[in-house]
């Protein structure tokens, strides 16, 4: 898709009209915003009297004022402001800063911040928008507190990992419940090609008005089964009272990889295997033979070739977005109409991005009891993939060849005869193209039945289709069959119906009352079909009809239901004291017969002292909230048959057969979540603002798969056996540093600490081992359990190992050895960080805005799982990391990388040798805007224009050696890399237009 | 207001009548295991699933046969046979006798083969479902033989060797798991090993009672010969030539089963041929002949020949127009030389030949100096006529047992032949070594606490 963005703006031109208004009363005025937007609605008052007047679509009045009065301009959500009547007057009103006032969407109604008792954390439309980055999630990093957001690795496509709070599960679903305008969206990840794609790409950021993050029980317990891994609200835009307002904003890009690696050129190549062979095998004629046949003819003893392999693994990205709104409203009706377009050219070789959306967003007030609208969305997201880290062909395997291979012959076609499969002839003769489509929408009815009740019926559907094409040619790695073609295609599918009453009502001025009851309805069905064929004429086919013989191909479905009722019920009184409490039941298809419907309530209270009468009058100390909660949620995320025991296909030569596949455990329920959060909130003059939590998450029951003694027959089973405990603190600080009529700078910080435990575990608190980590009750969960590497000995070059054997008085043996298999593993290190922190600063300066967001995290380390052969002193002819020339050589040598010997085995073990900490500070984001002067504007027709630059990830601080330190592997493994991409430097320049 | 309370509450109470119905939702690809086991199509169902678990790329699928030759290669270029060439960890560390406790493919082959005994219990267990007895017969028949299949190649890799020369083998063999399990949440799984001993005791039985009941046609699946055959290959591994020789004698004379004309045609086939006795069979469709992918070229399907021919095995060969001496292929793209036998990336995995059981009544008719059914000399003429290599006229045991390193090479036998004929692998590996025994693996080790890693481990 192409967009001829010289023809659209032309087109706008054209269509403008330029508003003049000459009326001439007593006291005529407009009232604008501080951007010099105009501000329809607000009321403006002559000060002690009742006469109000409304400010029109343009932000005029007229109001007949006596000589000397002053007018009051009163409207949501900026300060109230008073002016001299006189017979022009502009009133600038500012936004307001009191961020209590902030309203908050806390499922199926809203709060303020003032009156909140939970534990949120929110973002708006405008601490997101124009970051050059293709998902939502990926803006919001480092801006909420107690939200890790993690982008798996560099791929434009990359799976997320969003904790809220830690982790409240270890095998169970670990990532929160998304709910769009009250549509709990449908967030399968859909890829076939083993590295996740992220369901909520499709997605466009300039959609979204605000996002709340739902953090503690107090506040996610209205979504009970699905809460305990905290709940993300995005809510999209609506029309504002006002004429209708077209914004548009297009930005382009450049982006690049954070870092590349250093790898052994081809002198240091031939310097490390020689050394090696003679050391390993006896000679040096094991080496060069294999350099012979890597050379492929080109003379390696003059370095004819120095390949470097990792360059051609990357490219510079290219990111393009365009988007475009059109809102506003009447006392009727309000619309908002939107559309996005991006194109994000991946810096990983042969990996893009294409997407257009579309919203609407239309309600009207049918008459003073009824209100009813629709919210519809479409869009579609073309994505041209690599394969996934673990597969010979993924680019950034390239690295693994050796310098001495070429990349590509005289003929320009691939080097076909390369150590490992030539990546490149996968670029050349293959494809994976996924296309996710998705409509996302719902119709709603709102009706009163008296002014303090409320009644509300929404019915929403959301699917997601996908399908994924791949074809792979005859000239592919590993093809026998003249060619193959993959292609499958899936449908998720959800409705949901809720109807629920609202009951809002003050009595005797002091007791508030809000409540909400209601029930839903939750239907899931997912369809999925592949098909395989093979044997094709040429290359010119590249569809399943092109191939002699379809040779596979699978179908299936499968279903979950949710059926639910809820209740919620605030009460304050005098504006002090505040109540909550909340309860939901639920009911699932995935719990066992006997545990089909589980409870999950909370309580929550508050105590506003800055209320009381002795802090009232406190010019300093402005706000001084206490609050407290607990609850209690599920997590429902276990798949959607886990307790079942099945058997499921398994043909023999064409004959039908069945293998036990699952091995049942019919008590398996959810696992439950209390979490106790206590918390306070103060203000100081209103410019510095600090919110504290401590929270304490315990999840019992937690669901485990269990790994069985293989001899058994079955790998592992299903069970609700296990604790876990998350706590930690989050800090959130705002401050308004200087707020003059020129300059205005504010900051905003915080800072998360986690610590994810184990408690107690399966099998009388027996550890669980992965692959490189273990879950041992009062250790951090999946902790990573590994040998310990103890260096080089100085007199032989063996890799040495700390035996850590128990002795008898309990100790640990800190011996060395040389015999891998008698080092025992230890407990060393923690996968997820333990401190997070963010910082952002924005500043406005006389049409110069300048914002910039610092993250940071400390704790995690990576375990690199590829080090067994990148960085083991030339084990085999992987190529080495440049660190490897720093090999043991002669007795004496004081080093950390062992001597180097083919096929020496010379500690290749997994061990603490491939562990780093990942710790490091990066400059997230930083944008730099300037706005044109409205007087310039005015007589152009337009509002607002402003340019910007902005970039991602431009700075990183870290001492990590791998690729980046968010980067971890993306088909399997916890805190694992394995050529996994780093994510993307990105620079853009922009503008918005508004008229 | 009450018309309308009262329509909101007719709503919200039909609903909800409605949903919770709609809570029961069953799973659409699987079946739950109490409606598999309480039919007779289910244990059925479950028998041949049995195969196609033995059809997996980590059994049968030809995992197991290439770690039986890689673990009988010296490892190093100048000496090996055939040389590991290919980027697997796991191979390599058995190709240079490294083996770790978390190789995954040694773990992958326990978990295969423990997959297969705990479905093969449940077919016996639940046979009295199956109407027809005569039926019924065949089908633990069926369940003993690949049950034996699997203990046996257990106790090959994961134990020290069986030496007949002991008064009893109580060396550590593995588990024995003689019921079958259903209730994997209730039950203490954990369970140390049986002796060798014992180990073989119930490969015999089962493959007796097997060759009892067995008919002598059944398909492609497991007949009475193929039980025989089987047997005969214990007793071989047993050093226990007499029975090893009578096995031999009976498949020999009774199955049916023929050389094919060329020693080419004893090779990638779609279907069962005159010289197979059993053979796992592969379609486009189900199970991975592994093979294929580590002996073939990237033209047949293979990756390129992650296993190469040296010219040490080559020189093996007395005579050089010997056709399994040039019984191979130089890969184009990377001038490996790769072996002819796996060219058929869905052809058929061969796991017993009759050329197997004419060597074993060759060898066992020479160690007891017997000539059952044909002399050791004809025997071996047989299969050299058939590869168009001059004849013996006179032979040793030497040369009958060179002669199953040409016949049999790069089908599996590697170590389990160093094993039993108390060879070795280099002067400093002995047939007894540590460094032949596979590791029980980490992951069974971590989650059966009563289990005895292997020494050396």
């Amino acid at each position: 898709m192409k967009i001829n963005f010289k023809c659209l703006l032309g087109f706008l031109f054209v269509l403008f009209v330029q508003i003049a208004s000459a009326q001439e009363i007593k006291v005529k005025g407009k009232v604008t915003d501080q951007a010099g937007l105009p501000v329809p609605g607000a009321n403006v008052i002559l000060k002690g009297t009742k006469t109000v007047v409304e400010t029109g679509l343009d932000g005029d009045f007229t109001i007949d004022a006596p000589k000397g009065s002053v007018l009051i301009v009163t409207f949501i959500g900026m300060k109230t402001t008073e002016v001299a009547a006189a017979p022009t007057v502009n009133v600038k009103m500012k936004d307001d800063t009191n961020e209590l006032e902030t309203v908050l969407v806390i499922g199926y109604g809203t709060t303020t911040k003032r009156k909140s008792t939970d534990a949120t954390a929110k973002v708006t439309s405008k601490d997101i928008e124009q970051i050059p980055v293709a998902s939502v999630q990926n803006a919001l990093v480092g801006k909420l507190a107690g939200v890790q957001i993690t982008q798996t690795n560099g791929k434009v496509e990359g799976g997320m990992q969003v904790r809220v709070r830690g982790a409240a599960s270890i095998s169970a679903g670990k990532e929160p419940l998304y709910v769009l305008d009250g549509i709990p969206l449908v967030t399968t990840n859909e890829s076939s090609n083993g590295a996740p794609t992220n369901p909520l790409i499709t997605l466009s950021p300039n959609e979204i008005e605000s996002i709340d993050v739902l953090k503690d029980a107090s506040s996610a317990a209205i979504y009970g089964a699905r809460g305990a891994n905290g709940v993300v609200i995005i809510t999209t835009k609506k029309g504002k009272l006002g004429k209708g307002a077209f914004s548009l904003n297009f930005s382009q890009g450049v982006s690049e990889a954070t870092n590349k690696r250093k790898w052994l050129n081809a002198a240091q190549y031939v310097e490390l295997f020689t050394e090696a062979s003679i050391n390993g095998t006896g000679d040096a004629a094991e080496a060069e033979d294999t350099f012979d046949f890597l050379a492929q003819g080109t003379d390696w003893r003059n370095l004819e070739v120095d390949s470097d392999w990792q360059d051609t693994a990357f490219q510079n990205g290219l990111t393009t977005d365009a988007d475009f709104s059109v809102s506003g409203a009447d006392d009727k009706t309000k619309y908002f109409l939107a559309g996005a377009f991006n194109k994000t050219v991946g810096i990983i070789t042969s990996n893009e991005l294409q997407r257009i959306t579309a919203r609407t967003n239309l309600s009207h007030q049918v008459s003073d009891k009824l209100n009813v609208g629709m919210n519809l969305s479409f869009s579609r997201s073309e994505i041209q993939r690599v394969q996934d880290d673990n597969a010979f062909t993924t680019p950034l395997q390239a690295v693994a060849q050796s310098p001495l291979s070429p990349i590509r012959l005289d003929d320009g076609t691939a080097n076909p005869n390369t150590l490992y499969a030539n990546y490149l002839l996968a670029i050349d003769n293959s494809y994976w193209k996924t296309i996710m489509r998705r409509v996302t929408g719902k119709v709603f009815g709102e009706y009163k039945i008296i002014p303090s009740l409320k009644f509300t019926s929404d019915f929403a559907y959301d699917l997601l289709s996908q399908t994924e094409d791949n074809w792979n040619g005859k000239n592919t790695p590993f093809m026998a069959t003249d060619g193959e073609v993959f292609a499958s295609s899936v449908n998720n599918e959800t409705y949901i119906w809720a109807n629920y009453l609202s009951y809002d009502k003050t009595f005797g001025e002091k007791h508030t009352i809000n409540a909400v009851a209601g029930m839903e309805f939750n239907d899931f069905n997912r369809r999925y079909q592949d098909v395989t064929s093979i044997y094709f004429p040429n290359d010119n086919f590249q569809t399943v009809d092109g191939g002699a013989e379809v040779n596979g191909g699978s179908g299936n479905e499968t279903d979950y239901t949710f059926s639910s009722l809820f209740g919620r019920v605030s009460y304050s009184y005098a504006n002090k004291y505040l109540f909550k409490a909340s309860l939901r039941r639920d009911g699932s298809s995935r719990f066992g017969e006997n545990n089909k419907y589980g409870t999950f309530p909370s309580f929550s209270a508050g105590w506003i002292m800055s209320e009381e009468s002795f802090l009232k009058e406190n010019q300093t100390l402005t706000f001084l909230k206490l609050k407290g909660s607990w609850g209690q949620l599920g997590n429902a995320e276990i798949g959607n048959f886990a307790s079942r025991q099945l058997f499921g296909p398994n043909s023999y030569n064409l004959k039908s057969g069945l293998t036990f596949r699952q091995a049942g455990n019919p008590d398996l329920t959810w696992e439950k979540s209390s979490q106790v959060d206590l918390g306070f909130e103060v203000g100081f003059l209103n410019r510095f603002s600090l919110d504290f939590d401590y929270y304490k998450k315990t999840t019992d029951g937690l669901l485990f798969s269990v790994p069985l003694a293989l001899s058994s027959g079955a790998a592992t089973i299903n069970q609700n056996v296990g604790v876990l405990e998350s706590s930690g603190l989050e800090f959130t600080v705002n401050t308004t540093n200087v707020d003059t009529e020129k300059l205005k700078w504010t900051t905003s910080f915080n800072i998360t600490t986690n610590q994810t435990v184990v408690k107690e575990l399966p099998n009388n608190n027996t550890d669980l081992i992965g692959a490189f980590t273990i879950n041992r009750v009062d250790e951090k969960a999946s902790a990573f359990y590994l040998k310990e590497y103890a260096g080089v000995d100085p007199a032989n070059g063996d890799a040495l190992f700390y035996l850590n054997t128990i002795k008898a008085d309990g100790s640990l043996d800190r011996t060395t050895t040389n015999d891998y298999a008698a080092a025992q593993r230890v407990v060393t290190g923690n996968p997820f960080p333990e401190l997070m922190a963010g910082l952002t600063n924005t500043m406005n300066f006389s049409g110069f805005d300048f914002s910039f967001t610092f993250q940071g995290e400390w704790g995690a380390s990576i375990y690199n799982s590829a080090g067994i052969y990148q960085s083991v002193s030339a084990d085999y002819f992987d190529n080495q990391t440049a660190d490897q020339m720093n090999r043991w050589q002669k007795a004496g040598d004081i080093t950390n990388v062992p001597q180097a010997r083919l096929y020496g085995s010379n500690g290749t073990g997994a061990s603490t040798r491939f562990l780093q900490k990942a710790d490091f500070i990066r400059l997230r984001n930083l944008t730099f805007g300037y706005s044109l002067p409205k007087t310039t504007l005015n007589s152009m027709g337009m509002s607002n224009v402003r340019v910007y630059v902005s970039g991602v990830n431009l700075l990183t601080f870290t001492d990590y050696d791998g690729y980046d330190p968010e980067a971890r592997r993306d088909d399997s493994g916890i805190g694992e890399e394995f050529y996994s991409a780093p994510p993307a430097r990105t620079i853009a320049l922009g503008v918005n237009l508004n008229f | 207001m009450k018309t309308n309370k009262f329509i909101l509450f007719t709503i919200f109470a039909a609903f909800l009548v409605s949903c919770d119905s709609q809570l029961d939702q069953d799973p659409r690809q699987r079946e739950d295991a109490a409606i598999t086991l309480s039919t007779e199509s289910g244990i059925s169902n479950i028998l041949s699933g049995t195969y196609a678990i033995l059809a997996d790329a980590n059994a049968y699928g030809g995992r197991v046969q290439v770690s039986g030759d890689l673990l009988a290669q010296t490892g190093s270029t100048t000496t090996t046979d055939f040389r590991w060439r290919g980027t697997f960890a796991t191979f390599r560390q058995m190709y240079t006798k490294t083996m770790l406790v978390d190789n995954t493919q040694v773990r992958d082959i326990w978990e295969a083969y423990y997959q297969t005994i705990n479905a093969t219990n449940m077919v016996v267990e639940n046979i009295g479902l199956v109407q027809d007895p005569a039926r019924a017969k065949v089908m633990i028949a069926e369940a003993k033989f690949l049950q034996s299949l699997a203990y046996f190649d257990l106790v090959r890799f994961f134990a020290k060797p069986f030496d007949a020369a002991l008064s009893a083998n109580s060396q550590l063999g593995v588990v024995v798991r003689p019921k079958a399990i259903y209730d994997f949440a209730n039950t203490d799984l954990a369970k140390e090993r049986s002796s060798v001993d014992e180990v073989y005791k119930l490969v015999i039985d089962g493959l007796n009672q097997a060759y009892t009941d067995l008919p002598v046609d059944n398909g492609f699946y497991a007949n009475k010969y193929a039980a025989k055959a089987l047997l005969a290959r214990v007793y071989l591994q047993q050093q226990n030539y007499p029975a090893a020789l009578a096995a031999a004698q009976d498949v020999i004379a009774n199955s049916g089963a023929k050389l094919s004309a060329t020693y080419k045609d004893a090779f990638n086939h779609d279907a069962n041929q005159a010289e197979d006795i059993f053979a796992i069979q592969i379609t486009k469709q189900t199970g991975s002949n592994q093979l294929v992918n580590h002996y073939g070229s990237e033209d047949v399907g293979g990756r390129g020949g992650d296993i190469e021919i040296r010219t040490t095995y080559l020189n093996k060969f007395t005579d050089l127009n010997d056709e399994r001496r040039n019984f191979n292929y130089i890969n184009p793209d990377n001038g490996r030389r790769l072996t002819s036998k796996y060219t058929n990336q869905f052809g058929d995995v061969p796991v017993i030949r009759l050329a197997e059981m004419l060597l074993i009544r060759a060898e066992c008719n020479f160690r007891l100096s017997s000539t059952t059914g044909a002399t050791p000399l004809a025997d071996i003429n047989a299969l050299r006529t058939r590869a168009k290599a001059t004849n013996f006229t006179a032979i040793t045991l030497n040369q009958i047992l060179s002669e199953r390193v040409l016949e049999l090479a790069m089908e599996g036998f590697g170590v389990h032949d160093i094993k039993r004929t108390k060879g070795s692998v280099t002067s400093t590996i002995p047939w007894n070594s540590n460094l032949l025994v596979f590791p029980i693996p980490l992951r069974e080790t971590d989650n059966n606490k009563k289990i005895t890693q292997n020494p050396g481990y």
